[in-house]
């Protein structure tokens, strides 16, 4: 949750970024600011909010761990901000500068990792609950 | 947590990995373009905005939202349960007429998931309510 309210701030600097004087940073592309405003706020603050808030609140596992292998949500948590961190880097480097193309398929690699891990954790804990 | 809740949190979970695919395969290609693969770009944001974060929202509200003090406690169940199921035939057309370049199509899958979302919402507009009230 706390990440993902960093992506926040993250994507309303990036919106800013965006409304700057045409001579400041001249070289930046605007179509990576805005695509990486809009990840910030679907990948970084959605995404990363409400599977926290799931990973919280969902139905526990009757029997220990309750909220299932905690080590495979810190893994997801590593690797979805990396690759988002990756993009963020990669693309304007890429759009602006002509940069390579690894960066970015790594960001996305990266991200699919860790959107498996989310649902692998979340999966077993979606279930009926009978009084 | 009721049945509906269950299909539609899986269902979500689904559209979020289906969704992220094409999602990576655009980042790795051809980022911040839309010239090879115009239909993924579409498709992507579909399954993103309409297959994973309203139907997850939607049924987490379901299940949590305040219940009424007689049975059928969450509403219909059966309206829900056919409501659900135009909206995931709407989100399939959207889908595939995103990829099969079909205007058509999509704009009929859209039409059916805007008649979806809102008749779900109907569904749910009556259990938000203040703490007490009934």
């Amino acid at each position: 949750v706390k990440s993902g309210f960093l992506a926040l701030g993250l994507a309303l600097l990036y919106e800013a970024l965006l409304a700057r004087p045409g001579t400041l940073w001249p070289t930046l592309p605007d179509a990576a600011l805005h695509l990486g405003a809009i990840h910030l706020l679907t990948v970084g603050w959605l995404l990363q909010l409400i599977s926290g808030v799931a990973y919280w609140m969902f139905p526990r596992h009757p029997t220990r761990p309750p909220r299932g292998d905690e080590r495979l949500g810190w893994t997801a948590l590593g690797l979805l901000n990396s690759g988002l961190l990756l993009r963020l880097i990669g693309e304007p480097w890429r759009l602006g500068a002509g940069g390579p193309a690894w960066p970015l398929a790594l960001s996305a690699l990266l991200q699919l990792a860790a959107v498996a891990l989310l649902i692998a954790l979340l999966w077993p804990r979606i279930r009926e609950l009978r009084p | 947590m009721p049945r509906l809740s269950v299909w539609m949190l899986r269902g979500a979970l689904a559209a979020l990995l289906a969704g992220s695919l094409p999602g990576g395969w655009l980042l790795s290609l051809e980022p911040g373009l839309d010239r090879l693969s115009p239909g993924f770009r579409e498709a992507h944001i579909v399954l993103m905005l309409f297959g994973w974060l309203a139907p997850f929202v939607l049924g987490v509200a379901y299940w949590m939202l305040p219940r009424y003090p007689t049975a059928p406690e969450r509403g219909q169940p059966a309206l829900g349960w056919m409501v659900y199921g135009m909206y995931q035939t709407g989100l399939l057309l959207a889908v595939a007429g995103a990829l099969a370049a079909s205007p058509g199509l999509a704009s009929r899958g859209q039409l059916l998931l805007a008649a979806a979302g809102l008749s779900f919402l109907m569904l749910l507009w009556n259990r938000v309510r203040p703490f007490g009230a009934r």
